[in-house]
């Protein structure tokens, strides 16, 4: 085992190999507070890569319903249990959410997916994880929205349609990919060293050449995004679209691309990102790169179960609505603040919140040009102002991809009122 | 369909399981959603047409919770505060709608 340095944690930690950095990382936020589950990138991911024989069960990209679905079912519930049960009580967070690049949500005093040692049988094994059942992988989304119907009537629609029952409690929507992680699980777990890391773009991918089906990646990943495909005996995961991240789909016009799921987005609560990374593994300062504002100065957006150790580079803005301690489970110790800020942003974060989904190519830099005041009012007893400030973000090239404006909205008189004046 | 009926005894299974929240949840979640969906562009009577659709489960969730006029107060609060913007993106040259 090596040791390397993990910024989400704010420490060290072991990884069974040494540390290594692309020179920029894919990296993604998702607005959860937009999200309605309209499965529109799941589908788009699906009719791209997973609509083969053999690939059935298999969603890249999946929208689930928490906190009572998953994909596969139980996901996280089961990994979080096994790591309670390999330290118990102790996955605790200590200090305080801070500015410190290295270290911005305290640090985690737990243990990882790698260094639950005492879980980790045979000795052979490297990463605490699990095997998900074919049960488990083969219902997306069933019973989430809507739990069972009444005991003993299986296989019976029911009579009143929207009348089915539910949950008559909060919830949200959790879209998932790969996050391509700084330190992968399915990586770290391979005993063929068929998974590698793109050296450019920090892209995770199975060299299906090596892949020999042992399914020591299905069982490592924590986020189970890595698929086993029965017909072709070997595995298979997101692979982050990378033709259009290299710029290659035509429509590019050879420029980096976001990927099929985020640029289907109808909710517009995607922003897909390349951050250029220091030597160290930490994301190098890049003030203007909208990923780095959200995540390292807005910080709203916070990364998904950070303790599990993978270093994940998909970021969440928190939903509000959701009671924080569930919360700061799943994203760490930052949701308080990253709430606060949210809901009620400033003059810029509301500019680069506007920024999502508006192009299919990749914002490398944004500007915000700073506009007039339009009104001022209040609401939910807090004083809100808006400005007419423009947004513009540019590509790689350094060229204008797009700009968003505010305007007032414009009243066309009715045809019965056009000559009353 | 799932190879054999939920266990009710089972943990990880949620059936039925009311979840502790602040009273103020669902209404919370009502206020997220007609803010983000005024800021796309979306008017009043666009709006309640989503809380009302059983598909959107979560915001029509709400809407059986607290009840249509509730919802039109969220709503009409909510233009008060973000209706009087229109963001507008030009691409290329091209303005497209949000």
């Amino acid at each position: 085992m090596s040791t390397v340095y993990n910024w989400h944690l704010g420490r060290k930690m072991k990884y069974p190999y040494q540390a290594a950095y692309p020179k920029r990382q894919f990296a993604f936020v998702f607005n959860i507070n937009r999200c309605i589950a309209c499965q529109t990138c799941t589908m788009a991911c699906k009719s791209t890569w997973t609509f083969s024989k053999g690939q059935e069960h298999m969603w890249w990209a999946n929208v689930e319903t928490k906190p009572y679905g998953g994909y596969p079912q139980f996901w996280d519930m089961k990994i979080l249990r096994l790591l309670d049960k390999a330290n118990q009580g102790k996955q605790d967070w200590s200090g305080r959410v801070s500015d410190d690049p290295k270290r911005p949500y305290g640090q985690f005093d737990g243990k990882t997916i790698f260094e639950a040692e005492r879980m980790l049988t045979p000795s052979s094994t490297r990463v605490l994880g699990y095997l998900p059942t074919d049960e488990e992988w083969n219902f997306p989304n069933i019973y989430e929205d809507n739990p069972v119907g009444p005991p003993g009537k299986r296989f019976q629609y029911h009579k009143t349609g929207v009348k089915l029952p539910e949950h008559k409690t909060w919830f949200f929507y959790l879209a998932r990919i790969c996050n391509h992680c700084t330190y992968p699980g399915c990586l770290a777990a391979c005993p063929r060293k068929a998974i590698y890391k793109r050296p450019e773009d920090g892209i995770v991918l199975v060299d299906q050449k090596r892949c020999r089906g042992y399914r020591k990646c299905v069982e490592a990943c924590p986020y189970k995004k890595v698929m086993y495909r029965g017909n072709t005996r070997i595995s298979e995961k997101c692979v982050a679209c990378y033709p259009r991240i290299e710029g290659k789909d035509p429509e590019s016009g050879g420029q980096p691309m976001e990927t099929r799921c985020m640029a289907a987005c109808i909710g517009q609560m995607r922003l897909q990102g390349l951050v250029k990374m220091n030597g160290d593994g930490t994301w190098a300062e890049d003030r203007y790169n909208p990923l780095y504002y959200l995540v390292h100065v807005a910080k709203v957006a916070l990364p998904l179960y950070p303790q599990f150790g993978t270093e994940p580079n998909g970021y969440y803005i928190p939903p509000r609505w959701v009671p924080r301690e569930y919360l700061r489970q799943m994203f760490g110790p930052g949701v308080d603040e990253a709430i606060e800020r949210y809901a009620y942003p400033d003059r810029e974060l509301l500019a680069v919140l506007q920024l999502f989904r508006r192009s299919h190519l990749i914002i490398f830099r944004y500007e915000v040009k700073e506009g007039p005041k339009i009104y001022e009012t209040t609401h939910r007893g807090r004083k809100l102002t808006v400005y007419n400030d423009t947004a513009i973000a540019y590509g790689q090239n350094g060229k204008e991809i797009f700009r968003t404006t505010v305007e007032e909205p414009i009243y066309v008189r009715p045809a019965k009122h056009a000559n009353t004046i | 369909m799932p190879y054999k009926d939920p266990d009710p005894n089972d943990p990880d299974v949620l059936v039925g399981v009311a979840l502790p929240a602040h009273a103020e949840a669902i209404r919370e979640m009502a206020y997220v959603f007609a803010e983000e969906f005024i800021r796309l562009g979306y008017d009043g009577k666009h709006l309640l047409g989503l809380f009302k659709n059983p598909f959107y489960a979560a915001a029509h969730g709400a809407y059986r919770a607290l009840g249509e006029e509730a919802i039109e107060s969220i709503i009409e609060e909510c233009i008060d505060a973000w209706g009087g913007v229109r963001f507008v993106t030009r691409e290329g040259g091209r303005e497209t709608e949000p």
